[in-house]
């Protein structure tokens, strides 16, 4: 058992707080993605974790024991840092034996061990070779290897694909959710990637300014945004944001944009009941634009848009365009033959609407 | 296909380098070229300054190789380096270690540790000779206050030589220090941090981690002070002239002394071509090393 729990914990360098009150729990054998810009201590959280950062406030528990004031060699974690942090004068053997040997094992059980992570990374033909010989992709593998090759219960990862290039990263990432699959390991992940964040974590935990603004599932923070700055952050391009106001109309709730120039009806519930009148932004994805009307028979709104710009990427394409004073992006089809500048109607349902409130950021409705 | 090599456009540059780098060639002229060459020359002369110079010959060499003195002066000089050079080392290196890590008043240690390097080597000897005194010296009034025997830390031919290396590691040590420092700070936290995940004890990272990556800066720190021990000479020559018998007097020291105190010109510059070589096959010797090693 290698849950991770946090109470309230927090950690402060001096007046700066770098992680407030963290208060969740990371269960047994999940893969916990920790997502948010740069500066925003998740690096902090994870190596409160690995006890390479002292905890200010607050209790850290790890399979359910308080390890506050444990030593992280006695905590039975792994890390594997972001430049590998692999010793240069050591060939990749003595890289991965290295925690076995400090810890007293006896030569031959080191060998089994070494090897059979070897095995699993597949980086066998490299065992004898010194890091300084190997290329990105080789590193990060080893850097791998040498955090499974001691099984601890819990790994930890601090941005470990952000050395590499794309394509690269594409392949690690595959290799580390089917190694997760495999180890059933605890796994806590730090990235400010959200690709990586979405397609690696079974949950994932957004932060910003030091504080969790959310924790769900990949496809329940899509789809249910606690607030904006979660809304903003994932998806790519970003929501858009076009602010206005909560109003009550004779044909019930609707939005109203700031200019007075649109309004479109809410779906009828309570819900909008204790924030009429109150200044909140609509947001839309671009891909939740379509330059036809829907044919599903839902409540739908148009847009009327001037076509600034468009980014082919093949497989679809993405408009820029600009909507009254707002600029919003729309994702299309690929076979839209459009020429910017132009004008065109984009169309999305109403259910595809977030709103959040101005002032607190919270999502309503 | 032809690969253009540019050689620097000799042409069109004209005398101006020349001229910007005169003040420099002027110096290695005069100060470095010419004794040299000059010392080859003498080496097969006799020469007191005053009357005109002798041919003699290998006689100069011959005498070499028969003088005790220098023998002697030259063995003087590898016990002072096997003290030196260790001391030096490790407690350089001990230093810059703890000034590496998160201390108070890191930067005033830092200077203070350097201080001794940039004063006078004489001044420096000077107080140590007060320090090293036998009736009155601090050292050994410390040691008389704590009911303990006293050191003839410069009167005893056993004790002169190792008082004066300890004197020349507290001079130089701060060099180093600055030099093992800049080594240190090379290596990444994340080794460390990695290493202490790992369970590696303070001791156990410092040999398996520190160490290995200074390891260049390892071997400078030796050539250096191999090539200062060997041109020991301020210390011996202000505290002890060389004395007691002769324990103290360095090959540098009795080079010096046979010019300038017996006006032995000819046989004193073979002296020291005869120790510079020296000097250059054991640095050859630690470079070879080096390259072996990385
Ligand atoms: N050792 C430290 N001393 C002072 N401030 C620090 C230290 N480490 C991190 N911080 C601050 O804490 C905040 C979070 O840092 P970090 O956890 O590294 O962010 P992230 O990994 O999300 O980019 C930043 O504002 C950073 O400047
Ligand atoms: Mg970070």
């Amino acid at each position: 058992m290698a849950s991770i729990r946090f109470e309230q914990v927090s950690k402060r360098y001096g007046k700066v707080t770098a992680v407030a009150q963290a208060d969740f729990e990371v269960k047994d054998k999940e893969f916990m993605v920790l997502v948010g810009p740069s500066g925003c201590g998740k690096s902090t959280l994870l190596r409160m974790i690995a006890g390479l950062e002292d905890i200010s406030e607050g209790g850290l528990f790890i399979g359910g024991e308080r390890v506050n004031d444990l030593p992280p060699k006695d905590r039975d974690i792994a890390i594997v840092f972001q430049n590998y942090a692999l010793y240069p004068h050591m060939t990749v053997y003595d890289n991965l034996a290295f925690g076995l040997k400090i810890r007293g094992l006896k030569k031959e059980a080191i060998r089994e061990k070494v090897l059979e992570a070897a095995r699993i990374l597949e980086i066998e033909a490299l065992l004898d070779r010194k890091p300084k010989a190997m290329s990105g992709g080789q590193l990060q593998r080893v850097a791998i290897g040498r955090a499974i090759v001691r099984s601890p219960k819990v790994f930890l990862f601090d941005e470990p694909l952000s050395n590499l290039d794309a394509k690269l990263r594409g392949q690690m990432r595959l290799e580390i959710a089917r190694l997760h699959k495999k180890l059933q390991t605890t796994v806590v992940y730090v990235t400010h990637d959200q690709v990586e964040a979405m397609t690696l974590g079974d949950r994932i935990a957004v932060m910003q300014q030091g504080i969790i603004q959310q924790i769900d599932t990949p496809q329940n923070l899509y789809r249910r945004p606690a607030n904006r700055f979660v809304a903003g952050f994932i998806g790519s391009p970003p929501m858009n944001f076009i602010p206005g106001a909560i109003n009550q109309s004779s044909q019930g709730f609707v939005f109203e944009d700031d200019s007075l120039t649109y309004a479109f009806p809410l779906p009828a519930s309570a819900a909008w009941e204790p924030h009429t009148g109150r200044r909140v932004e609509m947001g839309l994805r671009p891909e939740h634009f379509s330059a036809r009307p829907p044919q599903d028979g839902l409540p739908y709104a148009s847009f009327e848009v001037e076509v600034q710009h468009i980014e082919r990427l093949g497989h679809e394409s993405f408009a820029f365009a600009q909507w009254g004073k707002y600029a919003l992006a729309a994702r299309l089809s690929a076979d839209e033959d459009l020429e910017p500048p132009c004008r065109i109607t984009l169309w999305a349902s109403l259910d595809k609407m977030h709103f959040f409130d101005l002032e607190s950021g919270r999502a309503v409705g | 296909m032809k690969i253009q090599v540019n050689k620097g456009g000799k042409k069109g540059r004209g005398l101006a380098p020349y001229i910007i780098l005169s003040p420099y060639l002027l110096h290695l002229l005069l100060f470095v070229l010419f004794p040299i060459v000059f010392s080859v020359v003498l080496a097969f002369h006799k020469w007191n300054i005053i009357s005109p110079m002798e041919y003699v010959g290998l006689d100069n060499i011959q005498r070499l190789f028969q003088d005790r003195l220098f023998w002697k002066s030259v063995l003087n000089t590898l016990k002072f380096l096997i003290v030196h050079i260790p001391l030096q080392i490790v407690i350089a290196l001990a230093l810059a270690y703890f000034l590496n890590e998160k201390i108070l008043m890191r930067g005033f240690f830092r200077a203070t540790f350097f201080l001794p390097v940039v004063i006078s080597g004489v001044v420096v000897t000077m107080v140590w000779q007060q320090l090293y005194g036998l009736e009155t010296g601090l050292l050994n009034r410390a040691l008389i206050a704590l009911h303990l025997p006293r050191v003839e830390w410069l009167s005893n031919p056993y004790m002169a030589m190792i008082s004066i290396a300890v004197m020349a590691t507290w001079k130089n040590v701060g060099l180093y220090v600055i030099l093992f420092l800049t080594g240190l700070q090379t290596v990444p936290r994340s080794y460390y941090e990695a290493a202490e995940v790992e369970g590696a004890s303070a001791w156990q990272q410092f040999r398996y981690i520190t160490l290995p990556a200074i390891n260049p800066t390892l071997f400078m720190v030796a050539v250096l002070s191999t090539i200062g021990g060997f041109s020991l000479f301020i210390e011996p020559y202000i505290m002890t002239d060389g004395g007691p018998l002769n324990s103290t007097l360095s090959a540098m020291l009795y080079i010096y002394k046979q010019a300038f105190g017996y006006y032995q010109m000819g046989y004193s510059a073979t002296l020291g071509l005869f120790f510079a070589l020296l000097i250059m096959s054991v640095v050859a010797v630690q470079k070879l090393v080096i390259e072996k090693e990385s």
